[in-house]
């Protein structure tokens, strides 16, 4: 039985890069990318709260990813136009087309929104996790949570109301 | 003092952290102002998108699913006993073969046991010796032509062991 997060919060990690990534192989690079960046981090500074590091740090790793898979990777997310070819034949089988494009709206929505509340939504509705536990892992108010909770959600709704 | 109270409320019901009683205001509220009903229906929309997501969950009962259907729905178990029987069949095979091919070697005949190659004429089959000279293969015989002739010359023998003689022969010819 080991002891160190990484190992034991591994299958949570790829749950969180499928969410965004949709693909398999993708969530395992994804995995391993964050436990080169975990093994480098311990080394310097072990974290206060390793599963909050450790799912922020995959989202940011699924949000580059999903980035590079894009012809534009730069600039704007509207410039974003996905390599859809090429994405579908690698997505899982949970997709099609109509899934494939809604999953992307919303995935270049969320890479729209802040990192704070890029966090808290992936905690909140991705890890489940409640306010007060959100709100230790980032040493902030729970109060203040919940306003990034409803202002991420609002971003996310104005940018895929502005899509449609 | 209501949209005060909504905005307060809003997060935890979106949240699913409200107790009974402040659900019963939420509720109240939505009910009452339609604008704030829609403002919530439409954060609720967004939320149940982030929530249907793939998840990496489905995806692996998917992967079950689909493989306990190519097994007829019953997960394919190897039991201790199997593994044993198909060890013993395989060094009885690997013991066979080897045997077959060192007696090929050195008398250079096959023995054929099956029925079919005898003569069916009765009086043939008494004069014949049981030990029929061996086929002489056509130089360039393939691995097709000799599992043919492998069959041919009697089901009982082992087909690989067949196959192997009838390789040498051509090798040999």
């Amino acid at each position: 039985m080991t002891n160190d997060p990484f190992q034991m919060l591994r299958n949570d990690m790829y749950g969180w890069a499928f969410r965004i990534l949709g693909r398999h192989h993708d969530a395992l690079d994804v995995v391993q990318d964050v436990f080169v960046r975990w093994n480098r981090h311990c080394q310097a500074d072990y974290p206060a709260s390793p599963r909050a590091w450790l799912r922020r740090v995959t989202v940011n790793c699924a949000l580059d990813a999903y980035r590079k898979q894009c012809r534009t990777p730069t600039e704007s997310v509207d410039d974003w136009a996905p390599l859809e070819d090429q994405r579908n034949a690698q997505r899982a089988p949970t997709f099609d087309g109509a899934t494939t494009e809604r999953h992307d709206e919303l995935i270049r929505a969320m890479a729209a929104c802040s990192e704070t509340q890029r966090f808290v939504l992936a905690a909140k509705i991705f890890d489940e996790q409640s306010f007060a536990s959100i709100a230790r892992d980032m040493d902030l108010a729970p109060s203040t949570v919940k306003t990034h909770y409803v202002r991420g959600l609002q971003n996310l709704r104005d940018y895929l109301e502005g899509q449609s | 003092m209501s949209h005060e109270e909504f905005e307060q409320l809003l997060p935890e019901a979106l949240g699913y952290e409200l107790d009974p009683e402040r659900q019963r205001r939420f509720e109240k509220l939505l009910n009452d102002y339609p604008d704030l009903r829609d403002e919530y229906d439409r954060l609720v929309a967004v939320r149940s998108r982030l929530e249907q997501t793939p998840s990496a969950e489905a995806l692996s009962e998917r992967s079950e699913r689909k493989m306990t259907t190519h097994r007829g729905g019953q997960p394919r178990k190897v039991t201790a006993w199997v593994r044993i029987a198909a060890s013993w069949l395989l060094a009885f095979a690997g013991g066979y073969t080897t045997h077959a091919m060192f007696n090929a070697n050195r008398t250079g005949e096959v023995r054929v046991e099956s029925p079919a190659l005898v003569s069916e004429n009765p009086s043939d089959a008494t004069s014949q010796s049981p030990t029929l000279s061996p086929p002489v293969s056509d130089e360039g015989q393939t691995m097709h032509d000799a599992i043919r002739e492998a069959r041919l010359r009697g089901p009982r023998r082992s087909m690989l062991s067949q196959c192997m003689v009838a390789m040498l022969k051509s090798a040999g010819s």
